[in-house]
């Protein structure tokens, strides 16, 4: 059903926090929780809206998929419907790992325990999420020695959320190991952190030690700040929907076509890129922290001005805070951290860069974004000695210190973006000029206008070239679509026009508009990081707050962007 | 009650903002409904007929080939196509208001192509601002009226529970429609996307108003229906000879459009006139009383209109081609010179 070659395109949509339907739902969820009486009865409701919330990412609609369930039709439900059954197999195993660990009478059969927790949570993430690379790089192996891979490929779809679920569940049992923790005896409490929608999907990836502990008392509405969580959500959305969006139409644009822009076009789709990524995923943080807040709930911090950073050090304590401290603590500090030789310090800090990028992606893009990370962090180690012993030095670099760190962010936000361009020569514009294509799970989409082209049940795989193929209805194909540009082109020919100011091409994009609206956002959030004008809202009266308010979300939808782009983390 | 006083003045403060902003806005760039309506604030009062409807009339009625008729026969009009591909209520009913809005001369004859409210999105279209443009509260109403109160009638408990259920997503979509045009919704940000990609807002051209200015466009490329096609449209048009259409009324909202669309006409001093155009069909809806009940020119008739429903003057089964739009428009003011003669 899902292993098969030929596989029906999913029809489900995941809920995104910036539609209407969300704040409807939310608005049911909220209503009822508060209504309820009981902790006990709040986390049940609680929990029952997290799996609902969840299980619409797969069923797609309700109304046509339990008929063709219970009628058995089989091949007419959304591939992947069943992936909310491994959200729950993650939970009873760990909530039996967690008492098995508890009640183990030997150190050896609490090791035991986590490492079974261990093998088969990674191992669930590792199928879904790296088969498919793992495979197309033995296939590449066997086309560079000349022969022809004989089996059919398997085409495997990585279920939303899985990376960030499976170490949230992960952080309880090792926690539990390392005896920070207790083993929580209630089902309930552990499947509802596990789940807890506003994070279940993208993040912030939530620590045991900090959520289990508050599911144990009965919040009260009146000590949620409902105004603060009102100001955030709408910041979160003003930056995913209007900023990011929007930034994304110059990065799109110039990652489509990166060999025909000149340096000025390089630099602003890569700042857009920077800027779209950051708005993005710091504007979904806010507001899945906003609605858990309002659930009487609280999140960690997932971003703290990480373009302010003065190294890269600093950049990974403000950036996606909830997975660099994960990695710090259950994989640097495994592996021994900095507990020896400077080159065994390195090796870590490497690896765990490594895998933190390969985290992000199946693809040698993401190893390599990684591994500048990781040579970033070494190489700032090996100025800090330096830098001891040249003060003068040190203070002149302290000038251009974070401009430098957001030029090293900015290079290795490219091979992260770049994905590998494609084209077919009956998919062109009206000079006959091919349209640039991208490849995603569902098909290759026009890279320009997000277009679904070529549908994923139209292809197949040339075996000899491995070249994508589009079949006509017969089954036979029909023509090819090339690969113009690989991801590593891509990276190449960016980074050629961003460190050398090589002209790749002629073409500007974003031009003196786009430089200035880029200023303006940054000058808005350098006085955002200064707190300069954050707690004005707080001093007002409601009546003029609830003004001010209603305003804001007119302009706010005025300016957003109607055509809904997904979240970028939502394919991690 | 505090909290109660608070979610009024942010609607309020949301709504006023959005009042705002929509009273500086240009127009929606529509495509085939600005142009026509640009036009027409120039050149409006020179036309005192017009032709209101779907690609059945865009593409169907020749206003310069029914002005010279009518002209012979005594009764000089002066007419414009106001037809829109896809347009059925209440979206037309919108379309003629706006056409309409500041019009001083008297009409003479609307030609309204009879159609229910039609209350599905097409899933394609609705993140268009041709399915936005038309959602004020008037027309969302007319819908949400038709979604709420469908007819019923001789309907089963079985069916009713079905098209309720079928329905309802349906008040969902338009509800969020009519928020999205009054808060102009993404206008904002498609004019920061122009600009920050430093092109050019594409301006909508006259060619939807037509070669001659009337607001007349033929289908292009001409095609005839050939094959299975053609075999299945013959196989609909001889059910359809042997069974006519059952005539359907539709839902009280349906029929309140068009009592609505007649006053409006009225007001203006012209006739409405229903047109039914030649199409193969099961059903027919036509207005319930006298009263909605002015002129009904019913062209699906196989039986009574044979050269229109031959395959050489079709393009398909719910359109002519340029051929059959000649006789059409010909047939139309055969009608109406024989209603005139009475």
């Amino acid at each position: 059903m899902l292993l098969a070659a030929d596989i029906a395109i999913p029809s489900a949509q995941p809920i995104l926090f910036v539609e209407f339907r969300f704040l409807w739902i939310f608005a049911i969820i909220f209503l009822v929780h508060w209504a309820l009486r009981s902790n006990t009865s709040r986390k049940v409701w609680l929990l029952t809206a997290s799996h609902v919330f969840y299980t619409c990412f797969f069923i797609g609609n309700p109304l046509e998929f339990f008929p063709n369930l219970f009628a058995g039709a089989w091949d007419r439900l959304p591939v992947g419907w069943w992936f909310p059954a491994l959200l729950w197999g993650s939970t009873i195993m760990d909530y039996y790992v967690g008492i098995g660990i508890e009640e183990a009478k030997t150190d050896r059969r609490k090791k035991t325990w986590v490492v079974m927790s261990l093998l088969i949570n990674l191992g669930v993430l590792c199928f879904f999420k790296y088969y498919g690379f793992f495979e197309e790089n033995v296939r590449m192996v066997f086309r560079y020695l000349n022969l022809e891979p004989t089996w059919e490929p398997l085409k495997v779809f990585l279920p939303y959320g899985i990376s960030f679920y499976t170490f949230q569940s992960l952080s309880y049992s090792i926690e539990v190991y390392r005896k920070h923790l207790p083993a929580e005896r209630s089902f309930l409490n552990l499947a509802f952190f596990i789940a807890f929608f506003p994070q279940v999907v993208a993040g912030p990836i939530v620590r045991a030690m900090t959520f289990l502990p508050q599911t144990l008392t009965r919040k009260k509405l009146a000590d949620v700040d409902v105004r603060a969580c009102l100001v955030m959500f709408l910041m979160g959305f003003i930056k995913k929907s209007c900023i990011g969006d929007t930034l994304a139409q110059v990065s799109d644009a110039y990652f489509a076509d990166p060999d025909r822009y000149d340096v000025f076009g390089t630099w602003m789709g890569v700042l857009c890129y920077a800027g779209q990524i950051y708005c993005d995923f710091s504007g979904y943080s806010d507001m899945a922290i906003s609605v858990s807040r309002l659930l009487g709930y609280e999140l960690c911090q997932n971003f703290n001005f990480p373009y302010f950073s003065r190294n890269i050090a600093d950049f990974w304590r403000r950036w996606h805070m909830s997975l660099s401290s994960w990695l710090r603590d259950y994989l640097y500090i495994s592996l021994g951290g900095n507990r020896g030789s400077k080159i065994f310090t390195y090796r870590n800090l490497m690896l765990t860069m490594l895998l933190g990028g390969l985290w992000h992606g199946a693809s040698w893009n993401f190893a390599f974004w990684g591994a500048l990370h990781g040579f970033a962090l070494i190489a700032q180690r090996e100025w800090q000695r330096i830098a001891e012993i040249l003060p003068k030095v040190e203070r002149v670099v302290g000038y251009i210190a974070v401009p430098l760190t957001f030029y090293w962010v900015c290079l290795a936000w490219v091979p992260f973006r770049a994905t590998p361009i494609y084209q077919n020569a009956a998919y062109a514009d009206n000079e006959g000029q091919p349209i640039p294509l991208f490849y995603t799970a569902g098909g290759f989409q026009d890279a320009r206008e997000h277009e679904m082209v070529f549908p994923a049940a139209s292809l197949g795989r040339d075996n000899k070239t491995g070249n994508w193929v589009v079949k006509a209805q017969d089954g036979k194909p029909e023509s090819v679509i090339e690969m113009r540009l690989s991801g590593f082109d891509v990276t190449k020919t960016t980074l050629r026009s961003m460190v050398f100011f090589q002209e790749n091409g002629r073409k500007d994009l974003g031009g003196n508009f786009c430089l200035v609206l880029l200023a303006i956002l940054a000058l808005v959030h350098w006085i955002n990081s200064r707190n300069l004008l954050s707690t004005w809202w707080r001093k007002i009266p409601d009546w003029l707050f609830s003004a001010i308010l209603g305003s804001a979300v007119s302009l706010a939808l005025y300016f957003k962007l109607v055509v809904y782009k997904q979240f970028i983390y939502f394919q991690f | 009650m505090k909290g109660l006083l608070n979610i009024l003045i942010f609607t309020a403060a949301l709504f006023a903002t959005s009042a705002l902003i929509s009273s500086r806005q240009p127009p929606p760039p529509v495509p085939i409904v600005q142009p026509k309506l640009t036009w027409l604030a120039e050149h409006g009062e020179q036309y005192d007929t017009f032709y209101l409807g779907s690609s059945r009339t865009y593409r169907q009625i020749i206003p310069q080939l029914f002005d010279s008729l009518m002209t012979e026969a005594g009764q000089p009009t002066r007419s414009f196509n106001l037809g829109v591909d896809g347009m059925r209520p209440p979206e037309d009913t919108y379309l003629l208001e706006q056409a309409l809005k500041n019009r001083k001369k008297p009409l003479k004859y609307v030609f309204v192509e009879c159609n229910a409210i039609r209350v599905p999105i097409d899933p394609e279209k609705r993140d268009t601002i041709r399915t936005v443009y038309w959602h004020d509260w008037t027309r969302t109403s007319a819908v949400t009226s038709a979604i709420l109160k469908p007819d019923f009638k001789k309907k089963n408990w079985r069916d009713r529970g079905k098209e309720w259920t079928e329905r309802w997503p349906d008040l969902y979509e338009h509800s969020l429609l009519w928020l999205r045009n009054t808060t102009e919704m993404g206008r904002g940000g498609d004019w920061l996307k122009d600009r920050i990609l430093n092109r050019k807002t594409v301006s909508l051209g006259m060619h939807d108003v037509g070669p001659l200015r009337d607001g007349f466009n033929e289908v292009k490329p001409p095609r005839i229906m050939e094959g299975v096609e053609l075999a299945t449209y013959e196989t609909d048009l001889a059910e359809m000879l042997e069974k006519p259409p059952r005539v359907v009324h539709a839902e009280p909202a349906s029929q309140r459009e068009l009592l609505y669309k007649k006053q409006l006409i009225e007001k203006h001093g012209g006739r409405m006139v229903l047109v039914i155009p030649p199409m193969t069909q099961s059903r027919c809806f036509l207005p319930e009383d006298n009263a909605t009940a002015p002129l009904v020119l019913n062209f699906a008739d196989p039986a009574k209109y044979p050269e229109l429903f031959e395959a050489r003057h079709r393009l398909d089964s719910g359109h002519v081609n340029t051929l059959g739009a000649e006789l059409f428009t010909r047939q139309i003011v055969n009608q109406m010179k024989g209603l005139s003669a009475k």
